[in-house]
């Protein structure tokens, strides 16, 4: 059945795709923003996104869209409420005990990623928690590769300077 | 930071977030994109016959976007911080009203679609109804009753019945059984018995007669024999039987809500309080921690659109004992959309575990005013289900429902 040029195979597609990928998406836009609430809303507008386009993309890289989606947005956004405290905020997640590991370590990680500047927090996210290559951050952030390499340096440079709690918590793991 | 510490890095932010709480975001994605794919091929549908019409080559605009590729640089609404977990209700899903296209269809005797027909209906003084389940006001139009029955019914005289306000419509009020209708006019509360064929004006008592600058909104007490008219200077209480009184409650926003089976309450957001009333005396009041507006109220229940704890805005039920918070089903409420602008309400309580909703999914990045499609909607809060009863155009927004007639 054909609903506006959409069928129900492109709906279940679709939704195969987007159930796959959906965590790794909100995952990447908490690193991003810092904020649950709206790492949860970047990556529903960029989903809705998607669908709108879904003949489109269905063939091609929907999850490279999705994520240049989402940093476009979390640029307009943040260009509008750049004077509004930018500080990590504690999500639902995060009340729990103090105890709590995982929720130390992210508030941690939250907290570190939030002394970089935008532009070298999308770069550290994108090359280091989606893994994708120099190239590949430079088309989704529509910079050149020496840019994501420099911003890339500027980040380690003031998160080894900057975030000694970040150090030892990559210490401990690593 | 060594290459070695690159390699921790990466770990370390994956491991940070790799207990996230998982949020079904795909279907309603699914859906909002098909309704922005259904509009963009009306756009183009009818952009097509305007260039066939004209056989003139203009520039087609179609909202929404264009075709690029390309993403649109519009950012989603600003957020807080969340603080749902103190008080208990962190785990509620969000609700996206733009689910409701897949939604199943509740029990009603609405049709599937409501729409006022194009000519004016027979005029319901001569051709009475068994009860009417919904008004629907136009400007420019008498004001138009669906029947029970299906049939639908005019009161006659009621298109020019407002005039010189800001905005020229009637906001009329059906009694929850649908047997009576009433509605501020000019020259006071037009009140029609649609079962009866009968109608009476109850005039303006002279201290709110003077010209306004809006329509004051009515509502029906408990029995249906008076009416309580919601003016800015304060409420009164007009009889049927021709009396007319100050009504005792708070003039502050939001005004108070009838129970139609018992008491009028009211939420002083500035006292931060639930109030009742029993006739003129405040006989109980308890203290909240949500706010809300557009209120209903039944069955030892209160609904409003509101938020609780946190930053969204969604339908919201609460117990009249203790304001303890009974249901919430939080949206993303993008631009106020369902709050501040109106495109949510609870309208009234189906049963004890059933609220009544008025809703448009909308957003204002995406559709032009006028575009949305509002739906009643049962939402069962013990369940958490929603289900459409009907739905129509965007004149639905100031349509009065007969409560207990839906079903």
């Amino acid at each position: 059945m054909s609903v506006v040029g959409v069928d129900v195979g492109d709906e279940q597609a679709y939704t195969a795709w987007a159930a796959g990928c959906q965590q790794r998406l909100l995952r990447s836009a908490l690193l991003l923003t810092g904020d649950l609430a709206r790492a949860e809303d970047l990556v529903q507008e960029a989903l809705v996104k998607v669908a709108v386009r879904w003949t489109r993309l269905r063939d091609g890289n929907p999850t490279a869209y999705a994520r240049t989606v989402i940093h476009h947005d979390h640029v307009s956004w943040w260009r509008r409420h750049r004077r509004e405290s930018p500080a990590p905020t504690r999500d639902r997640h995060d009340e729990r005990p103090a105890h709590d590991t995982e929720t130390e370590r992210r508030m941690v990680v939250l907290t570190a990623l939030a002394r970089l500047t935008r532009a070298q927090r999308a770069v550290l996210v994108l090359r280091h928690f989606d893994d994708l290559s120099e190239r590949e951050t430079a088309e989704i952030l529509g910079v050149s590769v020496g840019t994501v390499k420099s911003q890339n340096a500027a980040a380690l440079a003031r998160l080894r300077t900057g975030a000694p709690e970040l150090l030892d918590l990559i210490g401990r793991i690593s | 930071m060594s290459s070695m510490n690159e390699t921790g890095l990466s770990e370390l932010l994956h491991d940070a977030t790799e207990d996230l709480p998982a949020r079904d975001l795909v279907a309603s994605a699914w859906a909002q994109g098909r309704v922005v794919r259904r509009r963009r091929r009306a756009g183009v549908v009818a952009g097509v016959v305007a260039l066939v019409a004209t056989a003139v080559a203009v520039p087609m605009v179609v909202a929404g976007g264009g075709s690029s590729g390309r993403p649109e640089p519009a950012p989603p609404a600003a957020t807080s911080p969340s603080t749902e977990d103190e008080v208990g209700v962190a785990t509620l899903p969000v609700w996206d009203p733009f689910t409701l296209a897949d939604a199943p269809r509740g029990e009603s005797v609405l049709p599937e679609v409501v729409a006022p027909p194009e000519r004016l209906p027979p005029d319901v003084l001569d051709n009475p109804l068994p009860a009417a389940v919904l008004a629907w006001p136009e400007e420019g139009r008498d004001l138009m009753l669906l029947g029970t029955d299906g049939e639908w019914r005019c009161v006659p005289g009621t298109a020019d019945a407002v005039t010189g306000t800001l905005d020229d419509v009637l906001r009329p009020s059906l009694s929850s059984d649908g047997h009576r209708v009433a509605m501020a006019t000019n020259d006071g509360v037009l009140v029609v018995d649609v079962t009866e064929g009968t109608q009476q004006l109850l005039p303006w008592p002279d201290e709110i007669a003077a010209p306004s600058d809006t329509i004051p909104d009515v509502a029906w007490m408990p029995g249906e024999q008076t009416v309580l008219v919601h003016h800015w200077k304060g409420g009164w209480l007009l009889g049927l039987d021709g009396s007319a009184a100050p009504a005792p409650y708070d003039a502050a926003y939001p005004p108070p809500f009838v129970d139609p089976d018992g008491p009028v309450r009211q939420h002083l957001f500035d006292d931060r309080l639930l109030v009742e009333w029993d006739g003129d005396r405040r006989v109980d009041e308890v203290p909240t921690d949500w706010w809300g507006e557009r209120y209903a109220t039944r069955f030892g229940l209160v609904g409003f659109t509101g938020a609780v704890g946190g930053r969204r805005a969604g339908p919201v039920v609460v117990s009249a004992d203790d304001a303890r918070v009974v249901a919430y089903a939080p949206t993303r409420d993008r631009a106020s959309v369902y709050s501040d602008n109106g495109y949510l309400s609870v309208i009234g309580f189906l049963d004890p575990s059933t609220a009544l909703i008025k809703v448009a999914p909308m957003s204002f990045r995406t559709m032009d005013l006028g575009e949305e499609t509002w739906h009643l909607v049962a939402w069962d809060f013990e369940s958490g289900e929603f289900s459409t009863l009907t739905q129509g155009a965007t004149g639905m927004r100031r349509i009065s429902v007969a409560v207990d007639a839906v079903r």
